[in-house]
């Protein structure tokens, strides 16, 4: 006799079912390559008013950056000094106009990175001029600090062009919140346009004590220019789930809007007055989401938005800001809330729930279901977007500089950790359209 | 006399402590409010 044979009260095991769904992201090649962010668009890193006259060091898509102000302007350097590696946030500035690193004292030109001067080798360092870090494109926004991680050395595009719209024509207040996390970018984005994770993890938000909402919802995605918005077709309040009972949100304390008049602006009824600012928006549905990782959720009176800023492969940054359209002595009243209620409440409590669910997701393998059909759209919205964009980067020729051989290494190689900017991704297989629920 | 140091010193504590308190939390969780294009 020869192998082994079982024993004979050795039991049968039943079949592993088969792994179902979707194994990994490869029907989309460009979202599963970036890992670590999308290039070639603007980022809020931190606060203006964080920035002052000592380098500090912050990571972008996995790109070091040391961030400085001087003569009230900020600006953005490669955080590594070319001659031994030091982050040149660890230094600070010995004249103006300029960062030297901490080590020797190489002393880089804040508007172009060049190597202005050598502190340790005199004044007629003939390294001087020969070499420099690159800098990054800097604007400041509703109170933040953005830079442009770019692609390659294609143009840099206006910042206004990616900031949704109504943030630059109109006038208001802002409060907000910035938070390193945990967990990739992708899931946080996801998370915040997924359509039906609200109804259920934050049933317990005390930012929702006194507001129901639904057990479940049909609802269809929307495209309209560079947004993906959803639109609640079919609300349902409860439901008796076949074998198990009934299932509702509903509480004697919390109001529930008036389902006839369910409005598209921020789940409550049709009759509560919006602000003319974003009624003139005339967005299709209350929650939208665009590239690189934008969730605006759209109230009677405030947008709440939120920025998904890709720090490495395993950490994002949450940037939350909530914009009331005021202006004058009402802008009062919304500083006394935000500080007072909104931070804690739904920038912090409510937000932290989602923060959880970010930090533990482990995916693909996955299986979706119907309501994901909000996750495959975003997909293919950033699918689509980015190939475009890449098309339109690869007219420009690679950056040269005159960084030093180690230097160049590293980030090229960053580059080609980075999506599509190889033939390959760029022309890569076409994204499906549905979900792949059963 | 006793009243008026009282007072006084209740007084200084609330002023330097409150702004104090405010800023920390503020801090600790890195909130902040702005004006908008103004």
């Amino acid at each position: 006799m020869t192998g082994v044979e079982a024993p004979e009260n050795s039991q049968v095991l039943p079949e592993r079912p088969r792994a179902a769904g979707r194994q990994d992201w490869t029907a989309w090649p460009r979202y599963n390559e970036a890992g670590s962010g999308y290039r070639g668009y603007w980022y809020p890193v931190t606060w203006a008013n964080h920035v002052t006259g000592e380098p500090t060091s912050y990571t972008i898509c996995g790109e070091k950056l040391a961030l400085i102000r001087d003569a009230g302007k900020v600006y953005a350097l490669h955080d590594r000094c070319p001659h031994r590696g030091v982050p040149l946030s660890e230094g600070d500035q010995q004249f103006p106009g300029t960062v030297s690193c901490p080590y020797h004292g190489w002393t880089f030109r804040l508007t172009d990175g060049k190597l202005a001067a050598v502190i340790t080798d005199g004044p007629d360092s003939k390294i001087c001029g020969k070499l420099s870090v690159q800098t990054y494109s800097v604007e400041e926004r509703l109170g933040l600090v953005w830079v442009y991680i770019p692609i390659g050395n294609e143009p840099v595009p206006s910042i206004d062009e990616q900031l949704p719209r109504e943030l630059v024509e109109n006038e208001g207040v802002v409060g907000g919140r910035i938070q390193p996390r945990g967990g990739n970018w992708r899931f946080a984005c996801e998370n915040g346009f997924d359509e039906g994770h609200a109804k259920y993890l934050h049933r317990t938000a005390l930012w929702r004590l006194f507001k129901p909402m639904p057990t479940w919802n049909i609802t269809s995605i929307v495209p309209e220019g560079r947004w993906i918005y959803r639109v609640q077709d079919e609300v349902y309040w409860e439901a008796e789930f076949p074998g198990v009972g009934k299932w509702t949100n509903k509480r004697w304390w919390k109001k529930k809007p008036d389902e006839s008049q369910i409005s598209q602006i921020g789940n409550v009824g049709a009759g509560v007055k919006v602000n003319p600012v974003i009624a003139a928006q005339n967005f299709p549905g209350f929650a939208s989401l665009s590239m690189p990782g934008v969730l605006r959720i759209a109230y009677p009176n405030f947008i709440h938005y939120e920025f998904y800023v890709p720090v490495d492969e395993d950490h994002h940054q949450y940037v939350g800001l909530m914009v009331n359209f005021e202006t004058g002595m009402k802008r009062l009243g919304f500083y006394a809330k935000y500080l007072g209620a909104v931070r804690w409440l739904f920038h912090g409590q409510f937000s932290g729930q989602d923060e959880w669910m970010v930090r533990v997701t482990d995916a693909p393998p996955e299986k979706l279901y119907r309501p994901d059909v909000s996750l495959t759209t975003w997909r293919n919205l950033a699918e689509e977007e980015y190939g475009e964009k890449i098309a339109a980067a690869v007219a420009f020729a690679p950056a040269t500089s005159d960084r030093p051989v180690r230097e160049r290494r590293a980030s090229a190689a960053r580059k080609t950790a980075q999506p599509a900017t190889s033939t390959e991704s760029a022309n890569g297989a076409s994204a499906p359209t549905a979900v792949d629920a059963d | 006399m006793f009243k008026t140091l009282t007072g006084v010193t209740f007084g200084v504590l609330l002023a330097t402590g409150v702004p104090r308190a405010w800023r920390f939390v503020a801090a600790r969780s890195n909130t902040q409010v702005h004006r908008i294009n103004s």
